[in-house]
């Protein structure tokens, strides 16, 4: 039976990680003294800031190394590493933004239908892998969008990957293999 | 709502009391004069008055340093109202509040009574009083006088009122800070002062301020009073008041002195400063990251190229401007205080608890002292 392709499925992305450089070294005892929404971590060398606006969380070093996370699109995730990088240059190191990447997308997806995980396992041996005992889902690695799907049996589906393009992508190509595997009475 | 309504009007009026004592000295070293002492205390004042953030602050509160001795005939007149409060302060006058504390003494001689804890200082006195105050002294009071605290009230009659025995100051030296400007010209000046203070000793309602007498405008210096005042408290007769007179030169000739001093100082930091800036170095770190980029560049031009692109729009800083942070930062509810311990309740709800110490909080216009919060919040 031919799966549909007509069915639109919801993809969710639910946290976006990006990384940039200030190309400066930043004093993280400074930003932790006169930085907002700051939280100092000297015992890991790091402050974490926090911002609203687009709601994310930044890990900042101080080598000049951030470590964005919490935003919901690659361009949001953009507008607040630069938000941040503003934050730091009005506090006032000499910031630039440099070397922005997206490094990991999360997303979620939750499929109509219910899937038989070992069948599915043992239609895709080398590249899904499933070990109920460790973990609850089927683990299914696409080596050329170097993203992973996890497949849980109540059909909900997360897919990481760096772009939110290769976790489209993920989910496009799973979908056919999952169809067959489902929990159907039939 | 909160009980330290009652003690908050005094913690302030206390660490007012402090700050102004401990200034006292700087002030008059560094050549100020007390008058601007007193002005700041009672702009300080009337701006925690104006604000409101306390309640029942008094200015000048001190209800125990001023009891007030009548003579017996005075009871009778207290009913009048004799005696009327400026209206200031939300203050029933003078009489209504006094009369509950007036009891006649069997002796029938003089009436006791201290002044009430609300009253501002602002009072008129009629004439024919005796006062009393807290240390014992008693004052007699020929014409009629108004008491205050502060430095700017004139007297209704100052000139009836130079010639009454009115000259010693306070014997408490603490709220000393309103000027009695020319106090020992009137204890040389006056010769119908002996007559008003035959029995008794020369006094200062504190903070009358007389029109001053020509007879000796040097003694106006502001460092005269403190001095001299607890020395006048013992002192009746005018002659007493000629070695004060001749200290005040000395006085003024040495903080004169001290000025001039402080203006052969030389400035080290500001324009000569010689330190290096941290502007210096980061410029020096950018060479460096620039030449790496540049070294970089000659292998794989395209990158550089991105680099640079990107870097430009941030300088500009058009694009990148929060303006919700200062919405979220106007808000009047101001806490300042010390930490103990501030977590996070689960990493990934932005709920936060607050363990606070030492603080003062100002609440919808109020102010609330504590030394120890606990508050609990969302981010």
């Amino acid at each position: 039976m031919e799966p549909s392709n007509d069915v639109a499925l919801d993809i969710i992305i639910t946290n976006v990680v990006s990384v940039f450089r200030t190309r400066c070294h930043l004093n993280l005892r400074t930003i932790g003294l006169e930085g907002t929404n700051v939280i100092y971590k000297p015992e890991v060398g790091k402050v974490l800031m926090k911002l609203r606006k687009p709601r994310i969380t930044a890990s900042i070093w101080s080598s000049g190394k951030i470590i964005c996370t919490g935003a919901t699109s690659e361009e949001e995730a953009k507008l607040g590493a630069r938000r941040l990088a503003r934050c730091l240059q009005k506090i006032g190191f000499k910031v630039r933004f440099s070397d922005f990447k997206v490094v990991n997308v999360l997303a979620v997806c939750s499929l109509p239908f219910q899937i038989r995980l070992i069948e599915f396992t043992k239609n895709n041996r080398p590249i899904a892998s499933y070990e109920p005992e460790i973990h609850p889902a089927a683990s299914y690695r696409i080596k050329n969008l170097r993203s992973t799907v996890q497949v849980f049996s109540t059909g909900n589906i997360t897919v990481t990957g760096p772009n939110v393009q290769s976790v489209a992508s993920a989910v496009e190509q799973i979908y056919p293999l999952l169809f067959e595997c489902q929990k159907t009475l039939s | 709502m909160l009980s330290n309504a009652n003690s908050l009007p005094k913690l302030y009026l206390s660490v007012i009391e402090d700050v102004i004592e401990s200034i006292r000295e700087l002030f008059s070293d560094e050549g100020v004069e007390e008058r601007v002492l007193d002005n700041l205390r009672q702009l300080w004042e009337s701006k925690v008055v104006q604000s409101k953030a306390v309640e029942g602050f008094i200015k000048g509160n001190n209800p125990s340093n001023f009891v007030l001795q009548l003579p017996a005939n005075y009871s009778q007149s207290l009913h009048k109202p004799t005696v009327v409060i400026p209206a200031a302060q939300n203050m029933p006058s003078f009489s209504s509040k006094a009369t509950p504390h007036v009891f006649q003494s069997s002796c029938g001689s003089v009436a006791t009574f201290s002044l009430p804890a609300g009253i501002t200082y602002p009072v008129q006195i009629p004439a024919g009083v005796t006062l009393q105050t807290a240390s014992g002294h008693f004052y007699k009071v020929n014409v009629p006088v108004m008491v205050t605290r502060g430095a700017q009230h004139v007297l209704s009659h100052p000139a009836a009122v130079a010639r009454s025995s009115a000259l010693t100051q306070r014997p408490d030296p603490a709220p000393a800070a309103s000027v009695c400007e020319t106090p020992p010209t009137l204890q040389s000046a006056d010769g119908p002062s002996p007559a008003a203070s035959d029995s008794q000793t020369e006094f200062t309602l504190d903070g009358i301020e007389f029109s001053p007498q020509p007879v000796d405008p040097s003694a106006a210096s502001p460092f005269t009073p403190p001095a001299q005042a607890l020395r006048r408290e013992q002192d009746t007769a005018a002659d007493d008041a000629l070695p004060d007179l001749q200290t005040t030169p000395d006085i003024k000739l040495e903080t004169d002195f001290n000025f001039n001093q402080l203006l052969d100082i030389t400035q080290l930091d500001g324009v000569a400063d010689s330190s290096s800036d941290t502007e210096e170095d980061d410029d020096d770190d950018d060479l460096g990251l620039v030449g790496e980029n540049e070294f970089l560049g000659m292998i794989n031009a395209a990158e550089e190229e991105e680099l640079e692109e990107e870097e430009d729009p941030l300088n500009s800083g058009d694009d990148v401007s929060e303006q919700d942070i200062p919405e979220i930062f106007d808000t009047e509810n101001v806490i300042v205080c010390q930490y103990d311990k501030v977590k996070e309740i689960h990493r990934s709800k932005n709920r936060w608890k607050f363990y606070l110490k030492d603080g003062v909080m100002c609440y919808g216009g109020k102010d609330y002292v504590f030394s120890k919060a606990v508050g609990e919040a969302e981010w």
